[in-house]
């Protein structure tokens, strides 16, 4: 299974990190993020052995929960899993493609399970480092 | 979470030695509107259609993940996140939340360990809705330093 749907490709800009950051304390103001911090603050960020301010995880993990359920619609919301394993951290400035069911399932259980439609997930950075890994399934 | 923060903070919230395993965190409690379900799509950013248009709940449904970083207010004030990478989460979704439900997200550490002279923590947590029933389950695996 592969098409356009099942891809995701986007540009990880600071000022989307700084948006993505404001969300939480735009739902509970006591959260509220202070300037600086290894999300936006390069010196903060290299101090960690970082390349750059990192991306949250859930800023691109969050697109395959939104392919599945493009593609899949309510059965993704009654019955869908993912797990994702992240390898490599993303930075502010990098190129982002989120891929489902572009290839095998890399960690096949050993037992199959039948009453489910499983897919690889894989998260690239501009480089073609696999930067996150895993699998999202649904009921069949 | 960065330095600066970091530093000022590790007074008053408890490190990674000081947490317990079976630690029960939460409720967090809070209504799911439109205004959440499309700031939280911009930001991402994708397309706000196929939660809000109608096509798979008259009333609007929120994507599974928008609740996935509640992770953060659940520990506030259980464990002092400081610096860390998230290694790994999974979620399951049971039941689409619409927009209106009032939800509950609760939690419980169920794991911490030590790789590679990095301290680790997994904590699993749920979103359920007024009735009661669970709609997403999640569970994250993070380091903290």
């Amino acid at each position: 299974m592969s098409d356009a749907n099942m891809i995701s490709e986007f540009e990880m800009t600071q000022d989307a990190i700084n948006a993505f950051g404001a969300l939480l304390g735009s739902r509970m103001p006591a959260l509220k993020r202070k300037p600086g911090g290894h999300h936006s603050d390069v010196e903060a960020a290299k101090s960690v052995g970082l390349r750059g301010p990192v991306a949250y995880s859930l800023h691109y993990y969050g697109h395959v929960s939104h392919i599945m359920t493009k593609v899949f619609g309510k059965k993704w919301l009654e019955s869908g899993e993912m797990s994702v394993a992240f390898i490599k951290p993303v930075c502010a400035g990098d190129s982002v493609v989120v891929k489902v069911g572009d290839r095998p399932l890399q960690r096949p259980v050993a037992v199959p399970r039948e009453d489910r439609q499983s897919l690889q997930v894989d998260v690239y950075n501009q480089l073609g480092e696999l930067v996150a890994a895993g699998e999202a399934s649904v009921s069949r | 979470m960065g330095n600066a923060a970091a530093a000022s903070n590790t007074q008053s919230e408890p490190g990674w030695d000081q947490l317990n395993v079976g630690l029960r965190v939460g409720p967090l409690t809070y209504e799911v509107t439109q205004e959440m379900v499309s700031a939280f799509c911009d930001a991402m950013p994708f397309e706000a259609d196929p939660y809000l248009d109608g096509a798979l709940d008259a009333k609007g449904v929120m994507p599974p993940t928008m609740l996935a970083t509640d992770y953060i207010p659940l520990l506030k004030g259980h464990l002092h996140l400081g610096w860390g990478l998230m290694s790994r989460h999974s979620i399951r979704s049971l039941k689409p939340v619409r927009i209106g439900d009032t939800v509950t997200v609760t939690g419980t550490i169920t794991d911490k360990f030590e790789k590679k002279g990095r301290h680790y923590w997994t904590l699993e947590y749920f979103v359920s809705n007024a009735s009661g029933e669970r709609c997403l389950e999640s569970t994250i695996t993070c380091s903290v330093d």
